[in-house]
């Protein structure tokens, strides 16, 4: 009964799997993407690929952040998913998961702000010496934001909610 | 289902919600639903009696978006510390329709001239000092185009730079007494832009003693993209040096007047002025 209650019990296994899902999500999925879209556009545009890859290329800052402000968030999920539910250190670590995952979506989104920058554009005959196109989402990523320093504060909603079946388990540990 | 996972699936349900509108209201616009475009040839047109520079064209927005869109735009001639120019102006495109945003303004050839004067010896490079020199110049016009959507949750801006500077060669002549001095500059603009107008506007810097540069700055672009920007200039009275008049009036103040029209000068423009004269005298061997 109480493992279909609580079925994070955390410990080794439950680090484990926290930190693979963190990684895979907040890692290897965005490098996947990175580097499967030229090939991608290769299979399906043929010679466009090139264009592609080049646009893609200037991503590569994003993906830079990605991976450096990924790496507190994987520090965190070990003890998060190390500790089972209704423990006190999985709530603090869930507060801290939460106010990272909000450091990680400003700094990563560039505060909702994407810019890229073009070459050889034209004004009628001039060419132009710079072109760039900026795209402006800082009101949906602090929604996201708050989303998240509110997913961080439930983990003290979920100690309340399993202390007492934490405190039971450990009192009978043989159940 | 206990309060915490009620507060998970509110809080995955919200997140999922937020992620959705990010989706739809970048799909349309990451798709091509916004296509900008801008008139081939821009009209550019010179009036002798007001000498004014008008030029008129258009940006044109086709929008495949589902939502109005509220545009506005603002054009910068000269760069952004030393504007000669702005102007801003703003439309609502609805949604699926074309619309477009004039650009029409209107530059004093003073304004002009005065810039070039001012960028002219920051931009120009010379190895020698016997009034010779050749360089480029830059004249930037700066388009930003800024747009929102769905009660500006999103927006979006478009900025692209022009440099209608070009390649310059010119010499300058003083004579001994430091009293006359003589400029022809040829400037070559970019391919594509032509200015082919002739115009002259007069300058005259007076000192608090009354004493004054009096000067004539004309353009000849008769020749197409190959311009001819010439100087003249003289003391009044012809006893006092070019030199010293403006040494007196960075000093103690005067009045500099443009078309018989004063115009007031900022300390900071007054000084990029002050310095572009002081560089270009002394690249004709001219001391301050």
């Amino acid at each position: 009964m109480s493992d279909k209650k609580n079925k994070d019990k955390g410990g080794v296994k439950g680090a484990a799997a926290y930190f693979l899902k963190t990684l895979i999500a907040l890692v290897i999925l965005p490098l996947a993407v990175y580097y499967a879209i030229p090939s991608i556009f290769d299979a399906v545009a043929g010679g466009a690929a090139g264009d592609i890859a080049e646009q893609v290329e200037k991503l590569k800052p994003y993906i830079d952040r990605i991976v450096i402000f990924a790496i507190p968030l994987l520090i965190i999920s070990i003890p998060l998913g190390y500790y089972p539910r209704g423990d006190k250190r999985k709530a603090v670590c869930r507060i801290a998961y939460g106010a990272a995952g909000a450091v990680f979506l400003w700094f990563v989104t560039n505060g909702g702000r994407f810019d890229l920058a073009m070459n050889d554009v034209g004004l009628g005959n001039v060419s132009a010496s710079s072109f760039t196109i900026g795209l402006n989402n800082t009101t949906l990523i602090l929604i996201a934001i708050v989303l998240c320093l509110i997913k961080g504060l439930l983990g003290i909603l979920e100690y309340r909610c399993y202390r007492d079946e934490l405190n039971r388990s450990k009192a009978a540990p043989s159940e | 289902m206990n309060s915490y996972t009620v507060g998970r699936i509110l809080v995955g349900l919200a997140g999922a919600a937020v992620a959705a509108i990010l989706v739809f209201s970048l799909a349309p616009i990451a798709f091509g639903g916004l296509d900008v475009t801008m008139d081939e040839d821009l009209s550019v047109e010179y009036d002798d009696m007001t000498q004014t520079l008008t030029i008129e064209g258009n940006i044109n927005i086709a929008s495949a978006m589902p939502w109005d869109i509220e545009l506005s735009y603002e054009v910068v001639l000269g760069t952004e510390d030393n504007p000669i120019w702005s102007s801003s102006k703003s439309t609502t495109i609805p949604s699926g329709q074309t619309g477009s945003l004039p650009i029409d303004f209107e530059i004093g050839v003073d304004d002009l001239m005065l810039y070039f004067l001012t960028c002219l010896e920051s931009e120009f490079k010379s190895d020698s000092t016997d009034g010779t020199f050749e360089g480029k110049f830059s004249l930037p016009l700066t388009i930003k185009l800024n747009g929102s959507y769905i009660q500006s949750l999103v927006g979006f801006d478009v900025g692209v730079g022009f440099d209608l500077g070009g390649s310059a060669k010119g010499k300058l002549e003083c004579d001994e007494a430091g009293t006359k001095l003589k400029s022809e500059i040829k400037i070559e603009l970019p391919e594509g832009l032509a200015f082919e107008y002739e115009c002259t506007f007069a300058f005259k810097i007076t000192d608090k003693d009354g004493n004054s540069v009096n000067g004539t700055l004309s353009y000849d672009g008769s020749s197409g993209t190959e311009g001819v920007i010439s100087l003249d200039v003289s003391t009044d009275p012809s006893s006092v040096t070019i030199a010293g008049i403006l040494d007196s009036y960075l000093n103690g103040g005067g009045t500099i007047e443009l078309n018989g029209k004063t115009i007031v000068l900022t300390p900071e423009q007054m000084k990029t002025l002050a310095d572009a004269i002081k560089g270009l005298l002394d690249h004709a061997g001219v001391t301050l």
